[in-house]
């Protein structure tokens, strides 16, 4: 039997790399070309600053990444609010891939430094590190899923 | 603390009902012209024999409900190898399917709940430990509720 740490961490990593339904899956030979690519079902939706056109597979990568450093701070200032984190635009499929996974590393080494305690206390907006935490790994799936959508929109653009 | 168990119930029921990413909160207010709009991007796909068509929302409903029942019968007979894929019992509006693929998902969720904490490290049919196995049902969970949500958009932008 795992500890809730041993099992949310499985979590965290199979989002990442297991074989059905996960992020390493969804990016295999993705291009630049692809990962920039914006369907006209997202025609109209105002861009962010320090993001990629919304809808595009780079803003997925950059908003994963975004929210990965923002989770960190928020496990590092628990219980107050974390200082606000900016986006980074990435140049290319392959510089928002490197800075998701920079990022994402940073995250496993918060929760796997985490007291196996901890995870019944609060972060900021009152959920506790558990329920925070499944949140990260269902929001990891969410993404995936929709690059996956989005791949198959380019294809058939 | 909780155990491994609660654990992932806990993730098995926020894959439904969170109020961020969960599958109740993509399928509120869904219409049964909505389920069963196919964008142009899924027109090639061949539809399966007794399955809805590709893409629709509809399917991905059916297909949800069609796994659950294959998990069910793996916790049940965790040993069982020759045991094969079951036959799909797809309905054709949302009121239907919805019915259906939530008392699945009920039934889904005692055989977790009723598993013994120790059960969660067997060998299911002798290739996956039972704990992998949950947190894949509910990976695929968020995984499909989120394309439902794209799902939605691509109907609400064909319907502008």
């Amino acid at each position: 039997m795992l500890t809730q740490k041993q099992e949310i961490l499985a979590s965290f990593d199979e989002v990442w790399s297991h074989k059905w339904e996960s992020i390493d899956a969804v990016l295999k030979d993705m291009t630049d070309d692809e990962a920039r690519f914006v369907h006209p079902v997202y025609d109209g939706i105002e861009r962010e600053e320090g993001f990629p056109s919304n809808g595009s597979i780079l803003w997925h990568l950059a908003h994963l990444a975004f929210c990965y450093r923002h989770y960190s701070e928020g496990l590092r200032a628990m219980p107050a609010k974390p200082a606000d984190t900016s986006g980074h635009e990435p140049a290319s499929v392959e510089d928002a891939i490197e800075d998701l996974k920079r990022s994402r590393h940073a995250l496993r080494e918060e929760i796997a430094g985490l007291e196996d305690n901890a995870f019944d206390q609060q972060v900021w907006f009152g959920d506790t590190v558990a329920q925070f935490i499944r949140m990260i790994i269902r929001h990891d799936a969410w993404h995936s899923a929709q690059i996956a959508v989005a791949r198959r929109l380019y294809k058939m653009r | 603390m909780l155990t491994e168990k609660q654990t992932l119930l806990a993730a098995f029921d926020d894959a439904w009902s969170h109020k961020w990413e969960s599958f109740e909160g993509v399928t509120k207010d869904l219409t049964e012209e909505e389920v069963q709009f196919q964008h142009p991007a899924y027109v090639d796909e061949k539809q399966e024999d007794g399955w809805p068509l590709p893409g629709t929302i509809l399917w991905q409903l059916v297909h949800i409900e069609y796994w659950y029942t294959y998990y069910i019968e793996c916790l049940e007979r965790p040993t069982d190898t020759s045991s094969t894929l079951p036959q799909v019992n797809a309905k054709s509006t949302l009121a239907e399917a919805m019915q259906q693929l939530l008392a699945t998902r009920k039934t889904l969720r005692d055989r977790i709940h009723d598993l013994p904490d120790e059960g969660l490290d067997f060998m299911l049919l002798g290739r996956i430990r039972t704990g992998e196995f949950i947190r894949m049902i509910i990976r695929h969970d968020a995984w499909h509720s989120s394309q439902i949500a794209v799902a939605r958009r691509l109907y609400r932008s064909a319907n502008k």
